[in-house]
């Protein structure tokens, strides 16, 4: 990843330092993963880059292993959590470093968008000679493009999810009737493919039918049942670098209607698959799915958007909805969500992943063809 | 066992108090945990978003009320208590739709002037420093203490839940190394899977990067994290082999609330060695138990725990403290480390966890789930009796 290290260099030459406390801004300049830190908001990492090349981390004693391990050079300094109440021991350490490098009175650039407002506040009050600047914009432009060894991470990280739920609809398959098996049963098998091939962490994981697809998320409960459109929603990272799917299948044999709704959904990604290329603004790729929604008179949710960029998070920038100005531009990938409803109403998506190259784009999330329904059926044997 | 619509776990009239009695208008929460334990609404992804804001908004006077993006609108009518919901647009700035929203909600129920509490702890500083601005004309100050407060000592049901949860993962992790045999051995990848099935057996919800089980042996138990970034499967095709220390991990949910467990298995007969290692955590949790009661100090007990680590020659990992509080996150106040001076009240749930060393480094621990009640407090969630360490079937 040297090269992405040169450009970050490049991109933050503008400050003295740069600190990155939010959980993808520090993978994305530590190259360090760290996704559970998210799920203890009250324990910090961060990382801190000077303008001459010097790195160090701060982060609770019990994450230092993970930090070396993963190829860290830089400086790291594991804080003890008795020297004081959350937030102050992380701040100490960082400060600390701070002040060894004579950073008390630079310009420091600070991710402000992710740091709370009790911890950017009580910072500058310990070094109240800096001079503290939000650098979310520069972070935000140099995350957007991507680099190839970032694109074939996402690559993979697609092909992880789909192995993922194509696997646990393999097991899935000759089981529905007798006993079947739950659905909180089913999404772990998900979590476990992706897993065995070679995934490094699951996010959300979900898996929903019948009025529960109504919804974004229900908590997993209950059995498949015959009839019902199921919705399969995962996100993984492979390296920190993160596939973000949701996959429709019917169990057993699918209703007119139910083929019928799907395709819809299929027609608008195609068309949004259309405007993806270089150029092109995001809510441009919005505006094409709205116009030929309205032309085949198809129903879809337009109040969210009908996609978003990947990477280091499983939801950033660029967002394709009707007020992002963001031009589309080579490096970028972003993957297309339109929802549509089903017969009864369930929501539907089928979601893939996009490099943008100059002239068009390529798709990542490549593979299998989900152009028809999934179809979940089969009599049990020893399976 | 609690599932689709919850009740208020007795939070709702809690919060109405201290909010009575704080000299807000109205607090707003920002944070995922927060958000949660305001509003019912369990959103295992919402750690995970930081682009997307969820808030709770709740007045003295009035209903509470969510600010949400538009996908997740019925999510959280359904899983939560606050039915009022107000959602934004996808924007081409997500803090811009959701302050503005949330000033709107601000403004149609309270007058200029009011104290306004916000999880300062929680909350994006780009966010509170645009709400700040949006809503000049009110006062806005840290909620955060207040939240804390709310959040430290558990409601009945609340410690109904907890006690089950915690239960559930310590049944979920035997049901896991039963099937562990000596002479048999299995990976440690496939075993941590194993872990998380019985946990799905058993009713609990795996949900979010929490959900990682560990299976940690031999060289691997000397790390807290093996082999990363490949989180919470264990060391992949590393097999159990005889008389390693084995640490079994395993964070799982019910509705939200959250058990943090580890057990120690020993693979075979323990060698005086681990026998004795295995005894100061025994030792540890025993010198905690003797101590927690209401009115102790949280500092009180790390130091209790530090100073038997000491005359036993005990390697404690001190940094981490020796334990927690647990309820919609896996980790929270109170904290029982050496500055934490927060006295222990009935009702809290703490995680008692201190660290050791054992003979080949291993990274030992057998978190221990306390309910701290009128005179002391009481061990919840033990399937088997943690004296000693689980000894798996040595043949098939």
């Amino acid at each position: 990843m040297a090269e992405l290290q040169d450009r970050i260099r490049v991109a933050l030459g503008n400050y003295d330092a740069v600190i990155a406390t939010g959980v993808d801004n520090f993978t994305y300049l530590s190259g360090i993963v760290l996704p559970f830190a998210s799920n203890y908001p009250d324990r910090k990492a961060a990382v801190l880059k000077t303008s001459d090349g010097q790195e160090h981390i701060v982060c609770p004693h019990d994450w230092l292993s993970c930090v070396q391990e993963q190829g860290w050079k830089g400086g790291v300094t594991a804080y003890d959590e008795n020297k004081g109440m959350p937030p102050n021991p992380a701040i100490e350490a960082l400060t600390t470093v701070m002040s060894k490098l004579g950073l008390e009175n630079k310009k420091i650039g600070l991710d402000k968008s992710k740091a709370s407002k009790l911890f950017v506040d009580i910072l500058e009050r310990r070094l109240p000679n800096a001079k503290w600047i939000a650098c979310d914009e520069v972070l935000r432009e140099l995350r957007i493009i991507k680099t190839k060894k970032e694109v074939n991470l996402l690559e993979t990280a697609s092909r992880h999810s789909e192995s993922g739920i194509v696997s646990a609809l393999n097991h899935l398959e000759g089981t529905v009737d007798v006993p079947g098996y739950t659905i909180s049963e089913f999404s772990e098998r998900v979590r476990v493919h992706v897993f065995e091939f070679g995934g490094s962490g699951v996010g959300h994981l979900a898996t929903m039918q019948g009025a529960d697809a109504q919804s974004y998320y229900a908590p997993q409960h209950g059995k498949f049942r015959t009839g019902e459109l199921v919705r399969i929603d995962v996100t993984n990272h492979h390296r920190g670098y993160w596939s973000n799917a949701g996959r429709m299948a019917v169990i057993g044999q699918p209703s007119k209607e139910q083929v019928a709704a799907y395709k819809d959904n299929l027609d608008l990604k195609d068309a949004a698959k259309e405007a993806l290329s270089s150029g092109t603004p995001s809510k441009a790729v919005f505006e094409e799915v709205r116009k030929t929604a309205e032309k085949k008179r198809v129903k879809f949710w337009k109040e969210t958007a009908v996609g978003h960029g990947v990477g280091v998070s499983d939801r950033e920038p660029p967002y394709l909805n009707p007020h992002d100005e963001t031009v589309l531009r080579p490096g970028m990938v972003v993957t297309l969500d339109i929802f549509t409803f089903g017969p009864r109403q369930e929501l539907i998506h089928s979601k893939d992943t996009y490099e943008i190259l100059e002239d068009r784009s390529r798709l990542l999330s490549w593979y299998r063809n989900w152009d028809q329904l999934y179809v979940v059926e089969g009599i049990r044997s020893t399976h | 066992m609690r599932r689709m619509g919850l009740n208020d776990l007795g939070i709702v009239e809690r919060v109405q108090r201290a909010l009575a009695a704080s000299g807000f208008e109205a607090i707003i929460a920002v944070g995922a945990d927060n958000v949660q334990y305001l509003s019912g609404a369990r959103i295992p992804f919402l750690h995970g978003y930081p682009d997307r804001h969820v808030a709770v908004f709740w007045p003295r006077k009035g209903d509470p009320e969510c600010i949400s993006p538009v996908e997740w609108e019925s999510t959280i009518r359904k899983l939560g208590w606050v039915k009022k919901i107000r959602s934004y647009a996808e924007n081409a700035n997500n803090i811009g739709s959701a302050v503005e929203t949330l000033t709107n909600a601000v403004r149609d129920s309270i007058k200029a002037g009011g104290r306004l509490g916000l999880d300062m702890n929680r909350t994006p500083a780009t966010f509170a420093d645009r709400l700040r601005t949006s809503l000049n004309e009110m006062k806005l100050e840290s909620c955060d203490e207040l939240l804390t407060e709310l959040r430290m000592t558990k409601t009945p049901e609340e410690v109904k839940l907890l006690a089950d949860v915690s239960y559930r993962t310590d049944h979920g992790i035997l049901g896991a190394v039963h099937h562990i045999i000596i002479t048999a051995p299995r990976t440690e990848m496939s075993l941590a899977e194993e872990v998380r099935v019985h946990c799905l057996e058993r009713g609990l919800e795996a949900v979010g990067y929490h959900s990682l089980s560990l299976m940690a042996s031999g060289e691997y138990s000397t790390k807290f994290w093996p082999l990363p970034p490949f989180f919470g499967i264990g060391g992949g095709v590393k097999e159990l082999k005889q008389q390693e220390i084995v640490r079994v991990e395993m964070r799982s949910s019910i509705d939200g609330y959250w058990s943090d467990a580890a057990r120690i298995v020993v693979m075979g007969e323990p060698t005086a060695e681990q026998k004795k290692a295995y005894e100061g955590l025994v030792a540890l949790r025993t010198a905690a138990v003797a101590v927690i009661k209401p009115g102790v100090g949280c500092n009180e007990v790390f130091k209790v725990v530090s100073e038997e680590a000491k005359k036993r020659g005990i390697d404690l990992i001190a940094d981490l403290g020796v334990g927690h509080g647990v309820g919609v996150t896996t980790h929270e106040p109170p904290y029982l480390i050496d500055c934490d001076t927060t006295p222990l009240r009935s009702g809290m749930i703490l995680v008692l966890d201190p660290v050791v060393r054992g003979p080949q480094k291993e990274i030992m621990r057998s978190k221990d789930t306390l309910l701290v009640t009128e005179s002391g407090c009481r061990i919840m969630g033990w399937y088997k009796d943690w004296q000693e360490p689980f000894i798996p079937a040595y043949a098939l």
